[in-house]
């Protein structure tokens, strides 16, 4: 009973964190058919944001604040210096964003210096929940996922913002005919999406040690996440983060990690094969 | 209205458009007619900003709207139903319209999706419906009426009755006469169907290889032998 509900709470952290980062893939590798490979400095970005916020004798709460702002400004940067001029070359924008993610990482580490930075938890110690006693500081990040997820659903699909975003995806030429700015709601949703994975920077911050490359394993697991979920669906992201989450945590319960990973790539390769678009793919509609 | 003089535009290195001009004025419904290939379409694309322009001018009333992105033409009253339609499919009626209001921002305040749907009271049944699932004719009006929600000043139609059955086809082709009449719209359509031309416009304009070669009242059309003379049909 008290590994099931330690592996359960495990499995939720990983959910949390994999679909707040996979968010902003599925908006540009599904939505605008771009391939960034610079997403996980998005991540890397909210957590330094944090650290650096607490350098300063800031909290853990102003940093969580900064985190998504910081990786916004990033991602705005990005995509008005590089992506915009590429949309319509995928292969290029691919290599681009590769050399952007060696970039940000360089100077990451240029600017902090070498070695993991530590981020301090805003509350310590574990939560005793009669079962089984797990770490209050995750509880508390399942609970931001989970409130932040919700915010995105109901900015997709009830904000008129929202309906701007679907509808540019849907036909970007018939989207800038009926008044809609295309080229700023691309700009915007790219950076919502990178402030997003900022925030989830922010929260495994307290978890790892900080450093200038902590985001390309994330990146790699976010693209699994939105392949297996199907590209460009929120529910679907959700779909796919539970299932690479939750496989990936009740294994890691019994094998060794690196053995976890090559599973998991395994059984993401036969879903993609059995359902090419993802278990929930709406094929070119945010929803 | 609408003024566009001696213009050129095309595809990339393919020149389409060599030097068209034509005017519509508030209320007018002005027929384009011309044989598969002649450019209809791309001078509907290029006057609504999805196409560059190489050469010449585009005015709306005394604005010069050349330059302009397509979204800010559609904002300055330029709306544009393309061949095909354009449908948002998987959004709702409701949702199809309220997008189609964006193109009234900063120039008309009052929202007038009520009023589209008293014209299109199909459209109010089903607005909650995916618009995707509609059929052809279905999604024409819900074409239009995402237009009108707009408030355009002027109206490109391509291709109105392509694929839709004959009796809707009769309903919007009154719709379109209506709308100019009732609202002051100018209206630039391309049909092939004659019977939908001749029921709505007052002028028509002839296309072929990229230029305007004839122009005169639909009155003139009437006569079959010039018809099969300029269409060579
Ligand atoms: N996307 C495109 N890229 C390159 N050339 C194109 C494109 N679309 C059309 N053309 C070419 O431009 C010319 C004009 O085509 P257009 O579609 O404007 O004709 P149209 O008068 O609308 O014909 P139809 O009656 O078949 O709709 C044709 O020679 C066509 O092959
Ligand atoms: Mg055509």
């Amino acid at each position: 009973m008290e590994a099931a509900v330690t592996t359960l709470l495990n499995a939720l952290t990983l959910i949390g964190i994999l679909s707040l980062v996979g968010l902003g893939l599925t908006i540009s590798f599904g939505l605008m058919n771009v391939t960034n490979l610079a997403h996980g400095e998005f991540l890397t970005v909210g957590a330094y944001a944090v650290y650096f916020t607490q350098s300063f004798g800031g909290s853990y709460w102003l940093g969580l604040v900064t985190a998504p702002l910081a990786a916004a400004i990033v991602g705005c940067a990005l995509e008005w210096l590089i992506l915009r001029h590429l949309y319509e070359k995928p292969i290029a924008a691919i290599l681009a964003t590769w050399g952007a993610s060696l970039v940000i990482q360089q100077s990451l580490e240029l600017v902090f210096g070498l070695g993991g930075k530590p981020v301090l938890p805003p509350v310590q110690g574990a939560l005793d929940l009669s079962v089984a006693a797990y770490p209050a500081y995750r509880i508390l990040l399942i609970c931001i996922a989970a409130i932040a997820l919700g915010l995105v659903l109901v900015l997709v699909r009830r904000t008129s913002f929202g309906l701007d975003i679907r509808t540019v995806i849907q036909n970007r030429t018939m989207a800038e005919a009926v008044g809609i700015n295309t080229r700023r709601v691309y700009a915007i949703a790219f950076a919502f999406g990178a402030g997003v994975a900022g925030l989830a920077g922010a929260l495994v911050s307290p978890l790892t040690t900080v450093l200038p490359q902590m985001g390309v394993g994330y990146l790699a697991n976010a693209f699994f996440v939105v392949i297996v979920g199907g590209a460009g669906s929120v529910a679907g992201l959700i779909a796919g983060s539970t299932f690479i989450g939750g496989l990936t945590s009740v294994l890691n319960y019994q094998m060794s990690p690196s053995l976890v990973q090559a599973i998991v790539l395994l059984v993401a390769i036969l879903i993609v094969r059995v359902r090419p678009n993802g278990l929930l793919s709406t094929a070119g509609a945010l929803r | 209205m609408l003024v566009v003089s001696n213009i050129r535009a095309g595809y990339d290195q393919i020149p389409v458009l060599h030097g068209v001009a034509l005017s519509v004025t508030a209320g007018e419904v002005v027929a384009l007619l011309g044989r598969n290939g002649a450019g209809k379409t791309t001078l509907l694309r290029t006057l609504a900003g999805e196409l560059p322009v190489r050469g010449g001018l585009v005015r709306l009333d005394s604005q010069d709207v050349t330059k302009i992105r397509a979204y800010r033409r559609a904002r300055a009253g330029i709306a544009h139903v393309p061949q095909g339609r354009g449908i948002f499919g998987r959004l709702t009626v409701e949702e199809n319209l309220e997008v189609g209001t964006r193109a009234a921002i900063g120039r008309r305040k009052a929202d007038v999706r009520d009023e589209v749907y008293e014209i299109f009271p199909v459209l109010r049944e089903r607005r909650n419906q995916l618009a995707g699932t509609f059929s052809g004719g279905q999604q024409q009006m819900l074409a239009i009426a995402r237009a009108l929600c707009g408030q355009p000043k002027v109206l490109l139609l391509d291709e109105p009755s392509e694929g839709i059955q004959p009796n809707i086809v009769q309903q919007i082709a009154e719709l379109v006469l209506k709308l100019a009449a009732d609202k002051g719209i100018a209206v630039l359509l391309v049909e092939q169907n004659l019977e939908f031309v001749l029921h709505a416009a007052s002028r028509c304009l002839v296309m072929d290889k990229g230029r305007i070669v004839h122009t005169g009242l639909t009155t003139e059309f009437r006569n079959e032998a010039l018809l099969k003379e300029l269409l060579a049909l």
